[in-house]
């Protein structure tokens, strides 16, 4: 896609021109695109909490088991597959477990309960992790501490993993990991050769309602991606945007108000919640979008939806304005759809968060790339990332490889094309917060590229342009 | 009498009873008795007396109240020249001896049968019918020979002997008889031939059982081998057998030809027979004025036809009883007494009753136009009425509900308090009427637990159990029913205030007194107004079985009576398995409706008696059914025979006449011949009479298809027209004309081009054009009923929650009012205004809680509901509460819906409305929204608004209030809600940390206190997302928009529940603590 920084004189002069300004804007045509849902999984529909999260787990060690004993066949061959319960000291074996990990400073609940008690208030910290972390394998009757190849650093609870290795006699209690593995990557449905090039925009975290929001480049999106910007290519260009995909976080953090449950009703009574004029705002905003283009918007950890992963769409009634077209699609948390048969998934991005919080890694996008290779978006729910109380499925494990992986609500824009080992092609995509960087994310679903594309808000004296900058 | 818990089921009374100001103030009702009284002393110059006897025995006849009150004197009958006619009403039968001369066994007990009856002049009579004993058929065993009856005789008379444990009777023969007879079964067509069959005639009708019992497990007679046997109408009672052979109906005229039956002794005097009760058959038995002894195969019975159809003047009696309950308590028989007795007695085809009396405990002041029979002891008072009771000697009794409470109540009081004569009420002089429980189980009534007081000789014709059979209503109550089909309205007397009214003087007790014959003149007023009386007795004569069975026992009966009449006359027997009743047939063919909201003219063709006719037209019957192999046995022609869609194949009537059809035609022409009469019928009460009997023919004719259970029919297809809907037995068809005129003749050729395609009798009738139509569903339609272009007649709906008496009246008057708007007023949008005024009314709490009462039958004991039913456990309820006002079994249970907390099972919501009432508790509206309004609503408003859009404008709008603030609203709860999310992860977590695994549930010491908090952490969080409604949709996904009662309730409920919510989260939080050893209790 063209972004005319420097817009040709010609075709700023057919603004200036009074005489023929409606006729040459008005033949340009939004794409078509072809949207299909399939978030079924993640739609709660009985809404039970009398039920504790060992279901989950278990559900998820045996729909992983299947795919871990292959790989593991395919890489160390005939090696014993063992339970825990039936390993022999010193043989060497397989293990299929889920993970655990062992970790100290994990905030715990009933310490912050304690506090009502006058005990030691706990540190606040960004990170949970410390050198004391121990790793746990564990499959449904036992578990056991792991030690050597498989790395704590970058392991996260909830991972399914296949380990070669053994329990010493000399050390018993311990497995002494030699090789680990991971499910393989599931197939994918070939991408489709599309015979124009169609765009996608990502854009996350426009935090709304938060000291953080940027309403004017907001607003420049908006027109942008509406083709109320730029000259004729550029509107030309901007007309192949055929989706938009809101991942998460419309609505800044400060808008949350958890503490009704703790005051007294007389208190709370009256107060209304933080985020109605941010949730007024949001919907200003997204039906001058829909107007134009689809838009796909999903909730993030901030967003008034409910808390636990999967986060159910956004509701109608907040959404009055907007939620009357029907090119606005309130979707789940996470988030899968197809658009001109390229499947994409994604999430607001807590569980790569979460997964920050309890490993030493630092790469975003590296994490994402994790959990496509773990084969489990979201692997520390319900662990540390707060998940609803399946029953009879774990939604959250890939089935299907898709063309684009994405989380929302990131630090910084990353892309990547991730090779699967059977012919895979997956971007990995990390959408950065709108409110800290201004930056969107277009998808050229044709190429599968990916380009951040930036507003500022400061004029640059030296700049007369108002037109939208590229930061490439 | 207010404290008979019977028809419970009506609002609570608003009047109370003014005691002050009654002798200013006469009632109405008082007006009209004294009314009643002037009249009577026109016609009469004589003033009556009252004969003070000593205490008339209930040997005598006359207890000599006054002279009017008893029967007419007998008039001088000569056995040898006069011949004695009367009309049978009663008819049973006991066990006798022989009477010399007449037929039958001449050893051992025989059964005799008894008939009571009038005669045209009033008087009484009881014939005893001797000799005719049962039988019942067995078919011969292949190779039976004729001669070898004897032998089979005997060996059966040894099997029954020695089944006999105990010969209490006396029988010295059981077995009477075994004849050769040629019969045929009615199952299946036989090529119209005749097989051997053997009539067994035993000597007590339970006698069949065991020889049934004998033959049926297998039965050797000597010479032949083993062999079971069917039998055949082996289960026929006993009456009806007698009645089928002698060819009595019920209700009909008998004659006793001149020289054919004995007088007993005594008849002519009545007042002074004797009363030893001698050893000899022949003195009489009965209170009755003329008594005779007659041989079965003397009397003559009358068709009810012509002449024969008179009716005689019988006695009515109509009482009420009232007694002095302790407050608060149902009374009870062996605590309470009986105070007052009103009795109103009318002879049949007169318009007022001739007597008027109350029977009173303490003095009472006078009552004009009734007569005040005041006693000082309970004691004196019943036996006195004991006494009237049997002086009277009425031939129907009647009341509401006396047959499980005044009866009952009467009988077991005499016994309390020794009243030894009291109990003998029946016709016959030494039985006395004895309690017993009875359970009776229908189809049409389903299972009611009944009290049965035998009477012989008269009939117990109770109000209510009639109102219960024939008509569905919402209440029962007397004050109810009368206001339903007389529309006058009586007062409700608490039954706490009775026993004040009797506790204080006589003009307190005069106000009792008025109240309580009010209460025994209405039934009889009712039955006039519904001719109950007429139409019971047309239908027994019609069907052939005795009065008394249309009231005590099922459908069935009724067509066997006929079923074997006709059988008979062909030599045919009917097995004694069940007749196959199909006990589920599909039902005819349904053109899929097309529904919607017609604005012109749907013309609507029927059938007319759609499956008697084809059943008729096809010769559709048991004796002509026929299988493959019989088809191909007796080389019938495919010209011989049909197949019916269903797959079964019928004989022509050219090869065999079916025998239902045969009775059918006779019932519909025989209707056809009432209703030609009726018309030239100028009498009113003769054509009450004809009225009653066409209509008694026609539910005949009808209930022989349902015995059958026979699945028939089918509509062809109408193509000159578009059809919208086809059902059962109807077509309506939208003929595309505009006005009701154009339909009409287009409707009416159309029936008869098509009426000639159809085999005769099958016919199809234009009746009527609906504009405009409103179809809903299957059986589910409204419109505007047109027979003359000239105005519509009617609203006619049907299948439409106006009528179903489970749901609250608020469900049927706004569907009443939606659809007058829609189709009367043709205003679509009032009728949607007016529905969403209802509801925010209702959500507002602006409804009347009488419009909110939902009634239902207690039809089975508690325990065997298998599911909880609202209105049983309410029932255990008030039992608790208040044993008196509990409601029984049979009764409506009227309750109200109330709001309980969160998860409260619906059937524990019910409540009493008066309860409700008195202690105001808040009603579940949400509930009358979802249960009762929605579904009724969206079926009447989708036709014509789409089915989303009527959910929308109509259920799903939000107040105009809230909706502005719908968003912030739904924001807010969602916040509070993500709280109690976050905090249920992160415990669950954190105990699966401690307990060590993921993969297990946790199972930890302190289950129990923290499986309770985590539940009602749960149920927060159930609770709060779904039930609670906003956030329903919220984690719900969003589809649908917000409820208006939701949100409407907003600000009370919600805040409530998440205060639940909390505490209990916290006490969580507290047990979590003790659980680390960190907390301290206290």
């Amino acid at each position: 896609m063209i972004y005319s920084a420097t817009p040709l004189v010609e075709n700023v002069q057919s603004f200036m021109t009074t005489d023929t300004p409606a006729n040459v804007t008005s033949n340009l045509n939004r794409v078509a695109s072809q949207v299909q849902y399939k978030n079924d999984r993640f739609i709660v529909k009985d809404r039970s909490f009398n039920r504790q999260f060992a279901h989950l787990y278990a559900e998820r060690l045996m729909t992983m088991r299947k795919r871990l004993t292959k790989a593991a066949t395919e890489k160390w061959g005939s090696t014993p597959i063992r339970k825990l319960h039936e390993l022999v000291n010193d043989e060497r074996c397989i293990v299929i477990g889920t993970v655990f990990k062992h970790m100290e400073l994990r905030p715990n609940i009933l310490k912050e309960v304690s506090e009502e008690h006058n005990l030691m208030p706990q540190p606040v910290r960004s990170r949970y992790t410390d050198t004391k972390d121990k790793l746990i394998i564990e499959d449904e009757l036992q578990r056991i501490f792991v030690v050597g190849d498989l790395k704590c650093e970058t392991s996260v609870t909830g991972v399914v993993v296949a380990v070669l290795g053994k329990e010493p006699e000399d050390d018993k209690g311990k497995f002494h990991v030699e090789d680990y593995c991971y499910q393989q990557l599931p197939p994918q449905v070939p991408r489709p050769l599309l015979e124009q090039d169609k765009f996608i925009l990502f854009v996350s975290g426009f935090e709304l309602g938060g000291r953080e929001e940027r309403p004017f480049q907001m607003q420049l999106l908006a027109d942008l991606i509406c083709g109320q910007l730029g000259d004729m290519d550029q509107q030309e260009a901007t007309a192949a945007i055929c989706h938009v995909v809101v991942a998460g976080n419309s609505l800044s953090e400060s808008t949350q108000d958890r503490d009704t449950l703790t005051k007294a009703k007389y208190l709370s009574k009256k107060t209304s919640a933080g985020s109605v004029e941010a949730v007024k705002t949001l919907d200003e905003f997204l039906a001058q979008l829909v107007t134009s283009v689809d838009v796909t918007i999903l909730p993030g950890e901030f967003d008034p939806t409910n808390f636990s992963l999967p986060q159910q769409p956004f509701h109608q009634c907040m959404l009055p304005v907007s939620s009357r077209y029907n090119t606005l699609h309130r979707q789940t948390n996470p988030c899968d759809l197809t658009v001109e048969g390229l499947r994409i998934m994604g999430t607001a991005g807590q569980p790569v968060e979460d997964i920050y919080r309890f490993s030493e890694m630092e790469d975003r996008l590296a994490m994402l790339e994790n959990t496509l290779v773990w084969g489990h978006t979201a692997p520390t729910a319900p662990d540390t990332l707060a998940c609803y109380p399946f029953v009879k499925e774990d939604p959250f494990i890939l089935s299907e490889c898709p063309h684009i992986y994405f989380a929302g609500c990131q630090q910084e824009y990353k892309s990547k094309i991730f090779k699967g080992a059977s012919g895979q092609e997956v971007l990995l995509l990390t959408v950065p917060r709108f409110s800290q960087s201004g930056t969107a994310v277009l998808v050229n679903l044709k190429s599968l590229e990916a380009q951040p594309i930036s507003f500022y808000s400061h004029f640059p004296i030296v700049d007369e342009s108002v037109s939208p900058e590229v930061d490439k | 009498m207010t404290g008979k818990r019977g028809a419970n089921g009506g609002l609570p009374p608003t009047k109370h009873a003014r005691m002050e100001d009654d002798d200013e103030d006469p009632s109405q009702f008082e007006e009209e008795l004294a009314l009643l009284e002037e009249i009577e002393a026109e016609g009469r110059s004589q003033g009556h007396e009252m004969m003070d006897t000593d205490s008339p025995g209930p040997e005598d006849n006359s207890a000599g109240f006054n002279a009017s009150w008893a029967r007419s004197p007998l008039p001088p009958i000569d056995p040898k020249k006069d011949a004695v006619a009367f009309q049978q009403l009663e008819l049973d039968y006991y066990i006798g001896t022989h009477l010399e001369g007449m037929p039958g066994a001449t050893k051992g007990p025989t059964p005799i049968v008894r008939m009571s009856g009038v005669t045209m002049a009033g008087n009484s009579v009881m014939a005893h019918i001797h000799g005719f004993t049962p039988y019942f058929f067995v078919p011969a065993q292949p190779g039976f020979k004729r001669d070898d009856c004897e032998k089979f005789k005997n060996a059966l008379e040894a099997a029954v002997k020695k089944d006999l444990r105990s010969n209490r009777e006396g029988i010295v023969e059981a077995v009477l008889a075994v004849d050769y007879v040629m019969k045929e079964s009615i199952y299946g067509y036989h090529g119209n031939r005749k097989v051997p069959f053997l009539k067994i005639t035993v000597a007590l009708p339970r006698l069949i059982a065991p020889a049934k019992r004998m033959l049926e497990q297998g039965f050797v007679c000597p010479g032949y081998s083993h062999y079971a046997f069917q039998t055949y109408e082996s289960n026929i009672d006993f009456e009806i057998r007698f009645m089928t052979d002698t060819n009595v109906v019920g209700c009909n005229w008998i004659e006793l030809p001149p020289d054919k039956y004995r007088v007993r002794p005594g008849t002519q005097h009545s007042g002074q027979t004797s009363s030893s009760s001698s050893s000899s058959s022949l003195s009489m038995v009965s209170r009755c004025q003329l008594e005779v002894d007659i041989s079965w195969e003397d009397f003559i019975s009358h068709p009810a036809e012509g002449e024969w159809s008179k009716v005689a003047p019988f006695r009515i009696l109509s009482f009420d009883i009232e007694c002095a309950g302790r407050r608060g308590v149902f009374p009870e028989p062996n605590k309470d007494p009986v105070i007052q007795i009103a009795n109103m007695v009318i002879r049949q085809g007169d318009s007022d009753p001739f007597i008027r009396n109350v029977f009173t405990l303490k003095s009472c002041a006078p009552v004009v136009g009734s007569k005040v029979l005041s006693y000082d002891t309970e004691f004196e008072l019943l036996q006195k009425w004991s006494a009237f009771f049997r002086d009277v000697d009425p031939d129907l009794v009647t009341g509401y509900n006396i047959q499980n409470f005044d009866f009952p109540y009467l009988v077991n009081r005499a016994n309390h308090l020794k009243v030894r004569d009291f109990i003998y009420l029946g016709r016959i002089k030494n039985v006395a009427s004895v309690l017993k429980d009875s359970m009776i189980q229908s189809k049409q009534m389903g299972k009611r637990e009944n009290k049965i007081l035998n009477i012989e000789g008269r009939v117990q014709f109770d109000l209510l159990q009639i109102l219960l059979r024939d008509y569905k209503l919402r209440s029962y109550t007397l004050n109810s029913v009368s206001f339903h089909f007389l529309q006058e309205q009586k007062e409700d007397v608490q039954h706490s205030i009775i026993t004040d009214l009797q506790n204080g003087n006589e003009q307190t007790r005069r106000r009792l007194a008025v109240y309580c014959l009010k209460d025994a003149i209405l039934p009889l007023r009712l039955l006039d107004k519904l001719m109950s009386f007429i139409n019971y007795m047309e239908m027994a004569r019609v069907t052939g079985v005795p009065l008394s069975f249309l009231l005590s026992r099922g459908q069935q009966i009724k067509v066997v009576s006929q079923l074997l009449r006709k059988a008979k006359e062909q030599d045919l027997v009917l097995p004694a398995q069940k007749v196959e009743t199909g006990d589920e047939y599909e039902g005819a063919t349904v053109i899929e409706p097309n529904k919607g909201y017609y604005d012109i003219p749907i013309a609507t063709l029927d059938f007319a008696s759609l499956y008697p006719s084809i059943m008729m037209a096809h010769n559709l019957c048991y004796t002509s059914l026929l299988n493959t192999s019989t088809i191909k046995k007796e080389e019938l022609t495919p010209d011989q025979y049909i197949k019916t869609p269903s797959g079964n194949y019928f004989c022509k009537s050219s090869v065999r006449k079916g025998l239902l059809p045969a009775i059918l035609e006779q019932l519909l022409s025989a209707r056809k011949k009432a209703k030609f009469d009726l018309k030239n019928e100028t009498d009113p009460f003769k054509r009450k009479v004809l009225d009653g009997r066409q209509l008694a023919l026609k539910l005949s004719a009808n209930s022989v298809y349902g015995f059958t259970g026979a699945q028939v029919g089918k509509l062809p297809c109408l193509e000159i027209s578009q059809v919208i809907y086809g059902d059962t037995d109807s077509v309506m068809c939208k003929f595309g004309v505009k006005t009701v005129e154009e339909a009409m003749k287009l409707g009416q050729h159309a029936a008869e081009y098509i009426s000639t395609k159809f085999v005769s009798p099958i016919k199809l009738e234009f009746e009527k054009v609906y504009f405009p139509y409103l179809l809903i569903n299957k059986k589910r339609y409204a419109g505007l009923y047109w027979t003359n272009p000239k105005g519509h007649d009617k609203m006619d709906c049907k299948g439409i929650e106006t009528v179903r008496r489970d749901n609250s009246p608020l469900v049927a008057h706004l569907i009443n009012t939606c659809l007058q708007l829609l189709l009367v007023d043709r205003n679509p949008q009032g009728a949607v205004e007016h529905a969403q005024q209802t509801i925010s009314d209702l959500l507002c709490n602006r409804i009347d809680i009488s419009q909110l009462v939902i009634t239902k039958e207690l039809t089975k004991t508690d325990d065997e509901y298998a599911g909880k039913q609202a209105h049983v456990e309410l029932a255990n309820r008030m039992q608790k509460r208040d044993p008196g006002s509990a409601p029984k079994l049979g009764d409506r249970v009227p309750y109200v819906i109330i709001a309980a907390a969160k998860g409260t099972a619906a059937y524990l919501k019910s409540e009493d409305p008066i309860y409700v009432l008195e202690n105001n508790i808040p009603i579940d509206t949400q509930y009358y929204l979802e249960n009762q309004l929605s579904k009724p609503l969206l079926r009447i408003f989708e036709p014509i608004l789409g089915e989303k859009k009527a959910e929308a404008t109509l259920l799903k709008a939000v107040c105009k209030h809230c909706k502005p603030r719908e968003s912030e609203l739904y924001q807010k709860e969602i916040s509070q809600m993500q709280a109690l999310e976050e905090k249920f992860s992160r415990l669950w977590t954190q105990c699966q940390r401690c307990q060590g695994s993921l993969h297990e549930d946790v199972l930890c010491t302190n289950l129990m206190g923290k499986e309770m908090c985590v539940k009602s952490l749960s149920q927060g969080l159930n609770a709060n997302p779904t039930s609670q409604g906003l956030s329903s949709r919220a984690l719900g996904m969003g589809e649908e928009r917000l409820h208006s009662a939701q949100l409407k309730r907003h600000p009370l409920q919600r805040v409530h529940s998440y205060s639940r919510a909390s505490e209990e989260f916290r006490s969580f939080l507290f047990m979590q603590s003790y659980h680390l050893g960190m907390g301290e209790w206290g």
